[in-house]
């Protein structure tokens, strides 16, 4: 029997088991085989199951009667059907659910590595012991933890391929191929010299991660048509027994708008993962997908692609598993009765307190750390426990506890590190991966597909929150703070002579100390500036802000900069005119930086009345928000969508436009059309309006430090 | 009250009308509030609450007492719809059910199972309208292919009102400011 | 999702919509006052949904009362000051 030490890289389902990989100690990638059988129940009617039992009595399973735990319900009597390969199940479960529809199924559709980690406690990207017999595991033994703040890294291979151009717009000529030792240019053509070449490298490099641009909707795609075309065989799994495993595109209605989500090519013993196609890649990178990864326990590819909700969800399934709580397929609890003022008391969000408007100087903001899951965690809010006194531990305060203890753990060790310390970038990427798991954690108590999500709990959560937020308004009142804006979980507080940082930890440590909550000081704003509505300026608008810190950096709330769909170059002149209004010490000294920027955004102007303005900079982002038959007046984004559609191209809702206002009809131009546009044809007013737009957001609040001139 | 003689024990009524009858629905609940209990099963999130309270202040001083006379319960999947029904116990109070098939348009949900849920769902209205007047908003449907979900829910009622057509006219008093937005 | 309750916001847009007929019947100077109404209102929208009120516009004209009081306290108080100077 041989032991071998190392990462756990992978896990998923084969003919006759389970495959795990595991990164060795001594650098070998080893492919392992587990038996792994795999069990799900039916609960309900007595007759139904009964006839269930008969319907499955000569498939290749074993049935028992089972009693086991749900969530809401107690104990339930079940028949547990237990596949001895677990990638049978699936197609078990759809014949049995679609031969008997009104049972309650669960623990159908669980992830495998979910099951895997449940079962072993080794989880993946962890480090384990596991012997083996051949290539067949024993025993597997985990040597670290997912919550672990530092977990040894993974020396992982990594092959970087990107097309020279993206493929939507022009076919691109050659793939660029980076890997640790260097990079070159592998021309396309012949395709038979590159397939060649790529295979090669594949099986030199033996990568255990591709990283791709476009790899999802270009490369891969392409790889097996040209593959197939020319002959060539080209796997570019790991595992050879296996093709890559491809989804579709898709269209889908989510949080009042449309989502797209392009098509995806997932490997077998290695990862893949296409940038472009990756949620949040350009947020926290490769260190943050993976530490998403290793607290959740769904694999890399995966949580690559998916939303930090897909986590959250799979975290809550791995704590019912590991609880014996069964994990039902469909949600069953459903709301309970409400009067009409008692639907009216308890249906609102957090507590938005509209803000001074103008500009105010020595204004500390102060946030509560992940606030709401705090809330669920301290007060035990989960959808059994809501309206019970005293209950146990619920599931969601379960799961979420050690995710926000890591998580608080490494914001300490991020604000005792110097921000030159190499270890500062990775922490960050962990901290913010973990954030956004927190951040959708709420969504998920009440949204509608969550298994366990009651609406009920997620009112108890804001019904807290705005509790804790009166409370903090209180304390700081009472020390003689005014409060300029609060916004769900943070406060700005202002009180004459209050400058430095020290100067508001008592009022941080009274409103921790009221509430219960962690709260830790996001800054001090020598000038802040609250905005009010383009529409009517006695009226404020909450969280549109912005300001400067002490050191002299910016942050900025709800404006152009912050948008998506602004154009680069509106968003490079509106930074520029904070960078200048930034070096002001006080409100009163903004006066003396004004002109400068009312320069800067001349000399911008004419920049783009020349020519001299780089058409990339003016490109504008905005989505197609329905099928284009359903516009009854094409927007710009419609408009260009046309474009595409008569060049060829496939449009989707929910995808984004990319295009240039030119003018006269039809007055935008599809950037991916990959056409050159001479300047002359750009429509400069409407981009000069846009500036103006912009411009305006950040000197009106100026506008109090002068006697009336027109600015603008 | 032109709707209310309409609405009798026994008797299943369909009001379909674009975004589900949403202002019919809230003039009806109100009016149903003011007389005594009436369940409120809401599943297109199609329910206005502060209309429904203005409403109400505009027959009687005593708000608070029509308000809790009102009990609602909202469905966000169909799943959701086919539970909440089953759950509702068939007391002798009216029942309003409101836009009673959003969410079997959804795309996640094949319409084989979709039918197999609505089936479901009528088979519970029928049990509430033994005790008490049933009304169903609808609004047309999202999607063509689920057409048949609609024809379903109509073959089933016993009295079907389009707008335009043949909607009768809901109580209603002169106003000072009109209703519609 | 599951927002079913109007928010404050909504409302009050809402609300003032329906006033719509009032306020173009009214001469534009007072237009621009009628709207100042609502901005003092849109002022204190946190403290109306904390009210929690079965009839918001309510809360909404006692935060419109509130602001009126604040304006006159201060007008007061400069004319208090100005009192006290022209008696110097």
């Amino acid at each position: 029997m041989d032991e071998a030490t190392g990462w756990l890289l992978d896990v998923y389902a084969d003919e006759d088991g389970l495959i795990l990989w595991l990164l060795t100690d001594n650098d070998q990638r080893l492919r392992l085989r587990m038996n792994f059988p795999v069990t799900f129940y039916a609960a309900g009617d007595f007759g139904l199951l009964r006839q269930a039992w008969l319907f499955l009595k000569n498939e290749n399973v074993k049935l028992e009667r089972a009693s086991r735990r749900d969530l809401f319900l107690g104990e339930r009597v079940c028949m547990a059907v237990t596949a001895s390969n677990p990638s049978a199940l699936p197609g078990l479960f759809a014949k049995l659910s679609r031969q008997f529809p009104s049972l309650d199924y669960y623990d159908a559709d669980i992830p495998l590595s979910l099951r895997f980690i449940t079962q072993t406690n080794a989880h993946l990207l962890g480090r384990c012991r596991v012997s083996q017999d051949g290539e067949r595991v024993t025993a597997i033994q985990p040597l670290d933890s997912p919550w672990e703040i530092d977990p040894s890294p993974i020396p992982l291979r990594i092959l970087t391929l990107s097309p020279d151009v993206n493929p939507a717009v022009r076919a691109p000529t050659h793939l660029r191929v980076q890997t640790k030792h260097g990079e070159y240019n592998l021309p396309l053509e012949p395709k038979r010299a590159f397939l060649i070449s790529l295979k090669s490298d594949l099986q030199r490099l033996d990568p255990d991660l591709i990283l791709t641009d476009y790899g999802d909707t270009w490369l891969f795609p392409q790889l097996k048509i040209w593959s197939e075309e020319s002959g060539i065989p080209l796997n570019p799994n790991r595992d050879e027994n296996k093709d890559i495993l491809t989804r579709r595109a898709d269209s889908y209605f989510a949080y009042g708008q449309v989502v797209y989500r392009g098509a995806q090519a997932h490997l077998f013993g290695r990862w893949h993962i296409d940038r472009h196609n990756a949620m949040s890649f350009g947020e926290y990178g490769l260190e943050g997908i993976m530490e998403q990864a290793r607290v959740t326990g769904l694999g890399v590819q995966e949580m690559a692609r998916k939303s930090p909700g897909a986590g959250i969800t799979a975290m809550q399934m791995l704590t019912a598993l590991r609880n014996e709580i069964m994990v039902p397929v469909q949600k069953q609890q459903v709301e309970g009765r409400k009067t009409l003022a008692e639907l009216i008391r308890a249906d609102h969000g957090g507590l938005i307190y509209q803000p001074l408007i103008g500009l105010h100087g020595n204004v500390a903001q102060i946030d509560f750390s992940s606030m709401y899951p705090a809330i669920m965690v301290k007060h035990n809010i989960s959808p059994e426990t809501v309206g019970k006194e005293d209950a146990p531990e619920g599931l969601v305060p379960k799961t979420l506890r050690p995710l926000l203890e890591k998580r608080l753990m490494l914001k300490n060790i991020l604000s005792d590190l110097s921000p030159r310390d190499c270890r500062v970038g990775i922490l960050k990427a962990r901290a913010a991966a973990l954030k956004w798991l927190l951040v959708v954690c709420f969504g998920y108590l009440g949204y509608k597909n969550a298994r366990f999500g009651k609406i009920e709990s997620h009112e108890a959560v804001t019904a807290m929150s705005r509790e804790l937020m009166l409370q903090a308004k209180e304390v700081a009142e009472d020390m003689g703070f005014t409060i300029l804006h609060m916004y769900v979980d943070c406060l700005f507080v202002q009180q004459e002579g209050f400058e430095m940082p020290s100067d508001f930890a008592p009022l941080m440590n009274a409103i921790e100390s009221k509430t219960g909550i962690p709260i830790a000081l996001e800054g001090v704003f020598k000038w802040v500036a609250f905005l009010s509505s383009k529409r009517d300026a006695r009226v404020p608008v909450p969280n549109q802000y912005f300001g400067a810190f002490l050191d002299g950096t910016l942050k900025y709330r709800g404006i152009e900069l912050r948008r998506r769909d602004t154009t680069l170059w509106v968003r490079n002149i509106q930074l520029a005119a904070l960078d200048l209004l930034a070096q002001a010490g006080t409100p009163q000294e903004l006066a003396e930086c004004l002109p400068d920027v009312l320069n800067l955004v001349e000399r911008a102007k004419r920049d783009l009345k020349a020519g001299r303005v780089h058409t990339k900079e003016l490109v504008v982002t905005q989505k197609l928000s329905r099928e284009l038959a359903a516009y009854k007046s094409p927007s710009p984004a419609a408009r260009a969508a046309l474009q595409l559609q008569a060049a060829g191209r496939q449009v989707a809702p929910g995808q984004s436009m990319r295009f240039l206002y030119t003018r006269g009809s039809p007055g935008v131009q599809a950037w991916e059309l990959g056409e050159e546009i001479n300047p002359a044809a750009l429509d400069a007013k409407r981009y000069c309006s846009l500036l103006d737009r912009a411009m305006r957001t950040v000197l009106d609040p100026c506008k109090s430090l002068f006697v009336p001139v027109r600015l603008l | 009250m032109e709707l209310l003689p309409v609405l009798q024990t026994g008797r299943l009524i369909v009001l379909c009308a674009p975004h589900a009858a949403r202002d019919e629905s809230a003039q009806l609940a109100a009016e149903l509030a003011l007389r005594g209990a009436v369940t409120v099963l809401d599943g297109g999130n199609r329910f206005l609450p502060y209309r429904v309270a203005h409403l109400l202040r505009r027959k009687t001083v005593n708000v608070a007492a029509a308000s809790n006379r009102l009990f609602i319960r909202r469905a966000f999947t169909c799943y959701e719809m086919t539970s909440l029904l089953a759950d509702t116990p068939a007391l002798r109070q009216p029942c309003l059910i409101l836009d009673l098939l959003n969410n079997f348009y959804d795309d996640h949900v094949p319409a084989h199972e979709a039918d197999r849920l609505l089936k479901s769902c009528l088979g519970q209205i029928h049990r509430l309208r033994s005790s008490a007047p049933v009304i169903v908003t609808l609004a047309p449907p999202l999607a063509a292919d689920r057409a048949f979900l609609i024809e379903q829910v109509c073959a089933s009622a016993d009295e079907v009102f389009t707008p335009e057509a043949d909607m009768p006219p809901l109580p209603s008093q002169p106003t000072l400011f009109p209703l519609t937005t | 999702m599951g927002r079913t309750v109007l928010t404050i916001t909504q409302h009050l847009n809402e609300t003032e919509s329906l006033l719509s007929p009032f306020r173009r019947t009214l001469r534009r100077s007072d237009q621009y006052v009628f709207d100042g109404l609502f901005a003092s209102a849109r002022r204190h929208i946190a403290a109306i949904g904390q009210a929690e009120s079965l009839l918001p516009f309510e809360s909404a004209l006692l935060a419109i009362l509130l602001e009126q009081a604040k304006q006159i306290a201060v007008l007061r108080q400069e004319l208090d000051e100005l009192k006290a100077k022209r008696s110097c």
